[in-house]
């Protein structure tokens, strides 16, 4: 039981990461109909922003996360305002092809612009929550996890109260319901995409600068988690930030969790098989809406 | 006024034509390196490491290839290796070159690698694509190195590799040589010497822990010792946590071993995130080794500056090629590329540039078949490639193998990885984990 108790602790924990990370994937699709397969490279962002700036300015990681959020948010809505606009349009089949080639691009770019800078070398960012730990009844709970997860959900919660109770929430909302009456209405639909795309590669830096506390970061390093992070908003049901959040923190649990049936070596693939499993019996995944043929 | 059908034609064939012409001249992922004018290697290393030519015998420059990780997770690794090559490259040129070939230039293409076996296959695709190398040095990882010499050996490449895996060479090739310990040997030694120097300090280990991920590089350490070393040893395995990297949470395995309490934990992680993270956790969770890792993976400054000497210190490791053995060599390495210490994968390729230099001069001529002729029988005892490596003779057997190879035991001591076995000729004594 005491293992249990341990491997539910560690996958909430992670899954609380991965939940801000695929709110924020699930963001763009819902609002742009985007599939940005350069999500993963901007939470490399945040991480890299992290480990340098922390180098020239000591502070604590939450700090650099605002800071993280700001910069590479920035950054995100003038890549989506520049090139990823170029390939959206109401022509959803055509503009998909073209999204994916584009994003797929930045993501290059990106993971090839950190090789030549600063290099391919593992960094880390180590703090004293890092190496430390609470034991609560026999349970291990990493300080720099536990501090992640908090923060990820709560910024989580943010967004959904930013789309819920603000102005400009609900214009993102209205421009994602229906972009023709939404200029209708005053929307400033192109306005509404870049602030979308802007907020959510801010969370992916911010999640990036969490993640670096106890997860080390290369140019690379985006493969090892961008796939979750897609399976964690199909899971949930694309377009769904609620699904999203629900899927990175199944993702989170299953992960852990199935090391009490299966080994190690094969952790990854309880994932897919619930994967499968879910899309099996709910295909639109579980918080998406049925579409009928 | 529309242009004519006719027309179009032409202008078509010509852009078709100018296209093919701009990517000959053009390179693929690929860089010549050191003491090569831009436009010379290409064209002269085709004409020296074509078809066999008698005549080939004074050329300007001399074609060898790396397929080397340069970048995603093993990119500092392949990058020290390759800093070791380019070290070798300029000793070689200083010296005069190839003076069986009338002094040629030593020139050495670099494919990366990359992070993935997919990756290291399309970069052996290039590295064979033309005639220009005749022989080649790679792969760093024992998963690359085994996908990499499937393509070389059809091709008929004389290849040298670092990496460990016994497979490389059990497959009946022909044009493949390792000059490293073999994952079996350097199971067993290893863990028999590390035995012996517990025993030194009173300590008698009964019970191991496996724990690793499952690349080629570490199952070759791990399935000796799964099937059949650690019972010749007298060793129980009571914890054997296996992963596929790469790893998001070392929890799980932290929590088994503070569960078992083995009296040694051997270790194996080629990704220095993986390894990181099992580190850290187990620090966490109270575990505090002692530690024997399996390889060169954990010499690396990444672990010095990622985690802090104090998380490595007093961590054994035995290995498949040696730390320098020579102070000049170290203070040359790190003088040329402001690391902190010279590493094994750097010094194996700083060894492996010199032994095709050897080769080359052996064979008399820039050719392929010559040179593979020329690695079967060498016997180096003298020499920068000899002396760089342990026991200081380089020869193969008749499955490519290197005869002498010895392995050596390592330990971190002040941020520093020293030799400390074999006893004889290690610059540094073993420091107790015990304690």
């Amino acid at each position: 039981m005491q293992q249990f108790y341990q491997l539910f602790v560690s996958g909430l924990l992670m899954g609380g990461v991965l939940a801000m990370l695929a709110s924020g994937l699930a963001l763009i699709f819902g609002v742009m109909r985007v599939i940005n397969f350069a999500h993963g490279d901007f939470v490399v962002l945040g991480m890299y922003f992290a480990v340098l700036g922390h180098g020239w300015l000591p502070v604590n990681p939450l700090i650099l996360g605002v800071g993280a959020f700001v910069v590479v948010g920035v950054v995100g809505a003038f890549v989506q305002r520049i090139l990823v606009s170029r390939v959206t349009g109401s022509d959803e089949a055509k503009s998909h092809k073209g999204q994916i080639i584009m994003t797929l691009g930045v993501a290059l770019v990106i993971q090839n612009l950190l090789l030549m800078t600063v290099g391919p070398n593992s960094r880390v960012l180590r703090l004293g929550v890092s190496r430390s730990s609470f034991e609560v009844g026999g349970v291990f709970i990493n300080q720099a996890r536990l501090l992640a997860s908090i923060t990820a959900v709560a910024m989580t919660a943010a967004l959904f109260l930013f789309l819920a109770k603000t102005r400009t929430g609900r214009s993102l909302r209205a421009a994602a319901d229906d972009p023709v009456a939404a200029t209708y209405v005053g929307i400033d639909v192109t306005r509404a995409h870049m602030l979308a795309f802007g907020i959510s590669t801010g969370m992916a830096a911010t999640g990036g600068v969490l993640l670096v506390t106890f997860f080390a970061v290369n140019p690379f390093v985006s493969f090892d988690f961008v796939i979750l992070l897609f399976v964690a908003v199909v899971l949930g049901g694309l377009g769904s930030i609620t699904g999203a959040f629900f899927g990175g923190l199944i993702i989170g649990l299953v992960q852990s969790l199935s090391l009490l049936w299966i080994p190690l070596e094969i952790q990854t693939l309880s994932i897919f098989v619930v994967f499968l499993a879910v899309l099996l019996i709910r295909p639109q995944g579980l918080l998406g809406n049925s579409v009928r043929a | 006024m529309k242009p004519s059908r006719k027309g179009r034609r032409r202008v078509l064939a010509a852009s078709v034509a100018g296209l093919m012409i701009l990517a000959a001249c053009g390179s693929s992922g690929s860089e010549p390196t050191d003491g090569a004018a831009d436009d010379a290697p290409t064209d002269t290393a085709a004409d020296a490491g074509g078809e066999a030519d008698d005549t080939n015998t004074s050329v300007d420059a001399v074609e060898i290839v790396t397929v080397t990780p340069t970048s995603g997770p093993y990119a500092q690794s392949g990058t020290l290796m390759l800093e070791g090559m380019k070290l070798a490259i300029e000793e070689v040129n200083a010296a005069g070159g190839i003076k069986a070939l009338g002094g040629a230039e030593l020139v050495l293409k670099v494919e990366d690698a990359g992070g993935t076996i997919e990756s290291a296959v399309s970069a052996a695709e290039r590295a064979v694509s033309d005639d220009g190398p005749v022989a080649g040095i790679g792969a760093y990882a024992s998963s690359f190195t085994l996908a990499v010499t499937e393509l070389t050996e059809r091709a008929g490449l004389p290849w040298v590799s670092q990496s460990y895996s016994d497979q490389i060479t059990d497959r009946g090739f022909n044009y493949v040589y390792q000059t490293s310990v073999m994952g079996n040997v350097l199971a067993r030694s290893g863990i028999e010497t590390y035995l012996a120097l517990a025993e030194a300090e009173g300590v008698t280990i009964k019970t191991i822990a496996l724990v690793g991920d499952n690349t080629g590089a570490i199952l070759s350490v791990f399935d000796p010792i799964r099937n059949g070393v650690a019972e010749e040893l007298g060793l129980e395995i009571i914890l054997d946590q296996v992963w596929t990297p790469p790893l998001t949470d070392a929890s799980p395995i932290s929590t088994e071993l503070a569960a078992a309490g083995a009296d040694l934990i051997i270790f194996g992680a080629t990704s220095f995130g993986d390894a990181a993270r099992v580190l850290d956790s187990n620090e966490q969770f109270g575990v505090t080794g002692p530690y024997l890792a399996g390889g060169s993976w954990i010499v690396l400054p990444d672990y010095l500056e990622g985690l802090g000497k104090e998380s490595v210190e007093g961590i054994v490791t035995f290995l498949g090629h040696p730390l320098p053995l020579s102070d000049e060599l170290r203070d040359n390495f790190m003088l040329a590329t402001g690391e902190p210490f010279m590493t094994p994968d750097a010094v194996t390729g700083y060894a492996h540039v010199w032994l095709l230099k050897e080769a080359i001069e052996l064979a008399g001529v820039a050719d392929r078949e010559a040179v593979n002729a020329a690695l079967k029988e060498i016997d180096l005892t003298e020499g920068p490639a000899a002396e760089a490596m342990a026991a200081q003779r380089i020869r193969f057997d008749e499955k490519g193998r290197r005869i002498d190879a010895a392995p050596l035991l390592a330990q971190w001591q002040d941020g520093v990885p020293v030799v400390i076995a074999p006893i004889e000729f290690a610059p540094a004594k073993y420091r107790s984990q015990f304690d």
